[in-house]
């Protein structure tokens, strides 16, 4: 082919250009791909680390979940502990104050049977003393009947002594004349006659048995007055007795109800006590209740918080995985980046090559005014 | 994390790129098809088997590993996502576990505490009752009119 020179001169010219154009374009799209894979490199390299930052961290995740597990399996085991501590504590508590509960029952009832023997004793005490009053009295007449037949005794013992004289005198008179005698004219001693001495004997005699019958009934009077003091004044004395041993029944039966009364009050206050030990008591175990509650959340929480450690070792595996896949991907990009920049080189080199040979002809072709075969 | 986003960039890059290799490939294959054709002595031909031939095999190849390129950096940026989705996955996990491993420790706190409390309470009730039912028995006993 021959060409004119400065049209072949203008085509060279524009051939040299399109490959310079050309060449700078391949490099540009050259470096353009080494940034980009290096930007990917790059972004691959932060995820990969991120990635393994974060297995790691689920890692410590998983390890600090069991420990918390742990320390909630823990907090159950005080928590129970506690529960069955205070449930026996409140069974006690329960058992004390029925306890006090009884006991002031049976005080009460100790009482009722207190104050139904004071009301006894004190009835007998009544008796008691009506009797003593009722012995005394009869004491007293007895004292008046004794009194009045001694004075009887007195009385009768006057005549008793005057007729025991007179029968003295009468007998001393009659002894008298019984040693008299008398001499009758033949000079015979004849006994002088007492009978005057002897009927004055018989009637002194007569008047002294009477005086003495009558003594004899007053003392026998004055004996039955005594046995009737007697038997007034053991009355009397049995009566005392009875008063004393009312009086002592009353007083053993009011120390008796003062003693359940004071055992009633004692209980109550026992009771009262036992019942707000029970409120104490039934606090504490609700307050265990809670704890077991708290534990329980507890567990659940750190069962929940397993799951997400778990979830978050998933998640952070599965990240690692894609950011391998991330790394290799940037990594095969790279490559073909170097195998693209390998190119432009190649490229850079024949452009360079094209370009001495371009200019040449051109240098050539400014020698001529017109080209044949170049 | 903007790794995905930093590759999505570079993908958008690399399509850039890659417009511009095809476009500036295609002006330069069609220049040096004028060239060729406007150009067609034996040093023409000589210079197109030496140096424009061995380029038109690079255009091919350079745009292979355009597409390679492309190819790669979205597997990359579609794992990138991935794995910033589990990431985002485990940020979710991380703060759900903690906020029940705060839980579990401030109620496992709180069993202790309520636990000593209720032990301490019963066994000072206990003694107290144990005084108190002392006490009872002694009232119990009865000594008898």
């Amino acid at each position: 082919m021959s060409a004119d020179p400065r049209q072949l001169f203008n085509i060279l010219e524009m051939g040299d250009n399109s490959v310079r154009e050309w060449t700078r374009a391949f490099e540009n799209a050259s470096e353009e791909t080494s940034n980009a894979g290096r930007l990917v490199e790059s972004a691959a390299e932060e995820l990969r680390q991120a990635a393994q930052t974060h297995q790691q961290a689920a890692g410590d995740m998983r390890r600090e979940a069991s420990e918390v597990r742990s320390d909630a399996e823990h907090s159950e085991t005080a928590a129970n502990n506690a529960h069955a501590q205070t449930v026996k504590v409140e069974q006690l508590a329960e058992q004390v104050v029925a306890d006090a509960y009884r006991c002031k029952g049976e005080w009460e009832y100790k009482s009722s049977q207190a104050s139904a023997e004071l009301a006894a004793a004190q009835g007998e005490l009544a008796n008691a003393r009506q009797e003593l009053s009722q012995a005394r009295q009869q004491v007293s007449w007895a004292r008046d009947r004794v009194a009045a037949a001694q004075a009887q005794v007195e009385a009768a013992q006057v005549p008793v002594n005057l007729a025991q004289a007179q029968l003295s005198s009468a007998w001393s008179a009659l002894s008298a004349a019984q040693g008299r005698y008398w001499t009758d004219a033949e000079g015979r001693s004849h006994p002088v006659s007492t009978a005057g001495e002897q009927a004055a004997v018989y009637a002194a005699q007569t008047r002294y048995n009477s005086a003495l019958a009558i003594l004899t009934e007053a003392q026998n009077k004055l004996a039955l007055a005594r046995q009737e003091l007697a038997v007034a004044e053991a009355r009397e004395a049995n009566a005392l007795e009875w008063v004393a041993r009312a009086q002592a029944r009353v007083d053993r039966a009011e120390r008796r109800l003062q003693f359940c009364q004071q055992r009633i009050a004692q209980s109550a206050d026992l009771l009262g006590r036992a019942s707000y030990q029970k409120g104490d008591a039934s606090t504490a175990l609700r307050l265990a209740e809670r704890a077991v509650e708290s534990a329980r959340e507890a567990l659940e929480s750190a069962a929940t918080g397993i799951e997400h450690a778990a979830r978050a070792e998933s998640h952070a595996e599965a990240a690692v995985r894609l950011a391998a896949r991330t790394t290799s991907a940037s990594e095969s990009l790279m490559a073909r980046a170097r195998d693209f920049a390998q190119l432009s080189s190649q490229q850079t080199e024949s452009s360079a090559r094209a370009a001495t040979e371009f200019g040449d002809i051109l240098e050539t072709l400014r020698s001529f005014d017109s080209g044949g075969d170049l | 994390m903007q790794s995905a986003a930093a590759i999505q960039d570079a993908v958008r890059r690399l399509e850039e790129a890659a417009a511009v290799f095809r476009l500036k490939s295609r002006n330069a294959t069609e220049e040096y098809g004028e060239l060729n054709a406007r150009w067609a002595d034996s040093r023409a031909r000589k210079f197109t088997a030496q140096h424009i031939e061995p380029q038109r095999d690079w255009i091919e190849q350079g745009a292979r590993l355009c597409h390679a390129h492309l190819s790669f950096a979205e597997t990359a940026r579609a794992a990138a996502e991935e794995a910033e989705r589990e990431l985002s996955g485990f940020f979710a996990a991380q703060s759900a576990y903690e906020s029940a491993a705060d839980s579990a420790r401030q109620s496992a706190r709180a069993a202790r505490d309520q636990a000593t409390q209720a032990e301490t309470d019963s066994a000072r009730v206990s003694a107290a009752l144990r005084s108190t039912s002392a006490a009872i028995a002694a009232t119990a006993s009865d000594p008898g009119w």
